[in-house]
């Protein structure tokens, strides 16, 4: 790609957008515009010496600016739940108008629902097996519709996405097995994982917005190697030096994700609008704190409902057409990634060693 | 705007309340200074509220009651007993300096400056001007914080052979203008920010300025989101881990030769002292400071003390001094740490 290439990157607070900035101002690929909804999601992104601007896809304005002036769009934003579709065409009006040479749009796998076997593009999507799917699915078809416009835009939908900074795939993950407490059973966990790592990724990404021939394409982004859930959560719990998992019945496993339900329901709905007051009592009462905190470990350890069909099924995204016309390789194997996810994850504190945790619990 | 006594004499009028001006509208003042300010009797009437966004200026009064607002606090400097710096890191010398040459009472965010000549020269103007320079180092004000200094000074532990201090979690301020991120401001991050919190602490619990052996971030020229410094104080040494990226222990341990203090940065219940024999002992700390808020409070009632009748700060320039001194030696050591996973986009390089 020219250097001289200015990028928008929306979502470069987060996991996703926040390494394309990194690969792309590191490698000096091109100028990067680092568009975040919040300024405190800028702590990573800050870490370079490159252009941050609001862009809250939510807010017209703040987008039309944002997107001023650059030649290509990343599009990273989570743009998911009520509303995501009128701020996904915020975006791609904005890019629309202003003559963007290239959007490359992120979605998911996800949006083929619960499938088996190998899956190619052509597979039809939906329904959506959850609010995440379902949005992903609806974003698509926007996008179809700017496509139709004439818009140079290019969707990828990237399976498990790990590595460092993803809270979901390796954080979480992470702190399940350390804890010693996470019941999930190695029957339940015999489906493909299609493991991708972040760089495998972003390499996708550049070459989607270098590859001409890519425009109103769709390509499946994966990995290389198939492997399971349970090779996954072995591989990294080894790399770790964390036990065996708790041998529980699958269902046990999941009464005790049934039985958690209700709380993680209620626990959504009052941070989204008691937010405020629960944080005033957290830090004034010590037994709210203790909760709380008991409550957040709790559903942060145990598998929720919807991951028990994750962890089963056996698809298997294929890469053969992102590879025919993108000239996409993924080059990070399994180990290689927890190998990088692992020193990340020491680097930053999670693991207790070193000098950075304290002998008294506090 | 409103109009007030200036404070150049030393005291303003003991009777009525202070008019006071509040320079940067953003988190800090609206979470902070203004809900602390005016619930002193008469100080809403006179407060003025500055910001060159005239609309978040207008949004903070309009939310908090307040009548005046003003775009350039330059405009504002002959009519005011005191001013609340809440401005971004890299205008705070600035705006402290002008306001303490015209004769006002200083109350500033931390960090006070980027170096320590600068805070020598503030202090140095300051008393020139007949004014005070008091600096928002709330941390000092945290039970756990006032506590260590208490036993460390009454020898609880003798000599300070280690001291640990570890905080850090995802980055959640409510900024509103991201001043602290990349190029935006001084380009400094979480070492200027939360670590002038931290080590001046640490310089005040032990009561000077450490030797700093080493100090390591993650900055790629932008503001650095991790930082470590290393350091040596006599026969002691100690570490500081901040993050602004992933949540630390948030506590602190330091081991004597004759016993050691855990305690947490945010969970004020306690700290436990360890004595040589290895006996444990919870210390309550039983503090009227309940929550961050309550330590903010107290610094602005302070605040308003000094102006009306002379109080000492409740941290002052020269309490700060050796922190912005050590965090300026950091900086001057800089080196990154190594970190495979960043350069890893070296494999993906086909691609580029």
């Amino acid at each position: 790609m020219p250097s001289d290439h200015r990028v928008l990157i929306t979502g470069a607070g987060g996991f996703i957008g926040g390494r394309v900035a990194e690969v792309l101002h590191g490698s000096g690929c091109a100028q990067v515009r680092a568009g975040v909804r919040k300024w405190a999601g800028a702590a990573r992104i800050g870490r370079l010496p490159v252009e941050i601007v609001r862009c809250d896809l939510a807010d017209p304005r703040q987008v039309d600016a944002a997107c001023n002036g650059v030649t290509v769009v990343v599009q990273c934003a989570r743009a998911t739940g009520p509303g995501s579709e009128a701020q996904l065409r915020n975006l791609l009006e904005a890019a629309y108008r202003r003559g963007v040479t290239r959007v490359v749009h992120l979605s998911t796998a996800e949006v083929y629902g619960a499938v088996a076997g190998d899956v190619h593009e052509e597979h039809p999507v939906g329904p959506g097996q959850s609010d995440y799917a379902r949005s992903k699915i609806a974003a698509e078809q926007v996008c179809a519709e700017y496509i139709a416009r004439g818009l140079p835009l290019v969707v990828l939908r990237p399976t498990i996405v790990y590595g460092p900074f993803s809270e979901a795939y390796t954080v979480r993950v992470v702190e399940r097995l350390l804890s010693g407490r996470w019941s999930l059973p190695e029957e339940s966990c015999r489906g493909t994982c299609n493991l991708l790592y972040v760089d495998d990724l972003v390499a996708a990404i550049v070459l989607a917005l270098r590859t001409d021939q890519a425009v109103a394409e769709t390509f499946n982004v994966n990995g290389s190697e198939r492997v399971t859930w349970n090779q996954y959560f072995r591989a990294l719990g080894e790399a770790l030096g964390a036990g065996i998992l708790d041998p529980k019945g699958v269902l046990a496993a999941r009464v005790s994700a049934w039985l958690l339900q209700p709380v993680r329901a209620s626990a959504h709905f009052l941070l989204k609008h008691q937010q405020d007051r629960i944080m005033a009592l957290y830090e004034r009462y010590r037994p709210v704190r203790r909760l709380l905190r008991r409550a957040e470990s709790l559903m942060r350890e145990m598998p929720a409902m919807g991951e028990f069909g994750l962890y089963r099924r056996t698809a298997f995204y294929v890469t053969e057409k992102a590879q025919r016309i993108l000239g996409y390789q993924p080059t990070f194997t399994m180990a290689s990634g927890i190998a990088l996810s692992v020193a990340w994850l020491r680097h930053e504190g999670y693991l207790r060693d070193g000098g950075t945790h304290l002998s008294a619990a506090h | 705007m409103t109009t007030g006594g200036n404070a150049g004499d030393g005291g303003g009028d003991r009777a009525a309340p202070p008019t006071v001006a509040v320079i940067g509208c953003g988190a800090i003042a609206r979470l902070q200074h203004v809900p602390a300010l005016v619930k002193h009797p008469g100080v809403r009437e006179r407060l003025v509220l500055v910001d060159q966004d005239l609309d978040r200026a207008r949004e903070l009064a309009y939310a908090f009651g307040v009548a005046s607002i003003a775009a350039d606090y330059r405009d504002v400097l002959g009519g005011v007993d005191g001013v609340v710096i809440a401005l971004p890191h890299h205008l705070h010398y600035r705006a402290a300096l002008d306001c303490l040459r015209a004769g006002v009472h200083v109350l500033c965010e931390k960090p006070l400056a980027e170096s320590a000549a600068e805070v020598a020269e503030l202090g140095a103007v300051a008393e020139q001007s007949h004014v005070t320079l008091a600096v928002n180092n709330t941390r000092r004000l945290f039970p756990p914080s006032r506590k260590v200094q208490e036993l460390l000074s009454e020898g609880a532990i003798g000599a300070v052979r280690f001291l640990g201090y570890y905080d850090g979690a995802k980055y959640g301020w409510p900024s509103a203008s991201g001043f602290a991120f990349g190029l935006r401001g001084t380009g400094k991050g979480i070492l200027l920010d939360a670590g002038a919190h931290v080590l001046d602490v640490v310089c005040w619990w032990l009561g000077h300025k450490p030797h700093v052996t080493a100090y390591m971030d993650d900055s790629f020229g932008g503001s650095e989101a991790v930082a470590k410094v290393s350091f040596t104080d006599g026969a002691a040494r100690g570490e500081v881990h901040l993050s602004w990226l992933a949540k630390l222990r948030n506590g602190f341990r330091i081991e004597g030769e004759a016993g050691s203090i855990v305690g947490s940065v945010y969970d004020w219940h306690a700290v436990e002292l360890t004595s040589r024999s290895g006996k444990r002992k919870q210390i309550p700390l039983n503090s009227r400071v309940r929550t961050i808020r309550d330590a903010g409070r107290l610094v602005v009632e302070n605040f308003i003390g000094v102006i009306q009748s002379g109080r000492p700060p409740l941290v002052s320039a020269q309490d700060v001094a050796p922190s912005i001194a050590m965090i300026e030696e950091c900086y001057a050591r800089r080196r990154r740490f190594d970190m495979p996973w960043h350069d890893a986009w070296e494999q993906i390089r086909y691609a580029l």
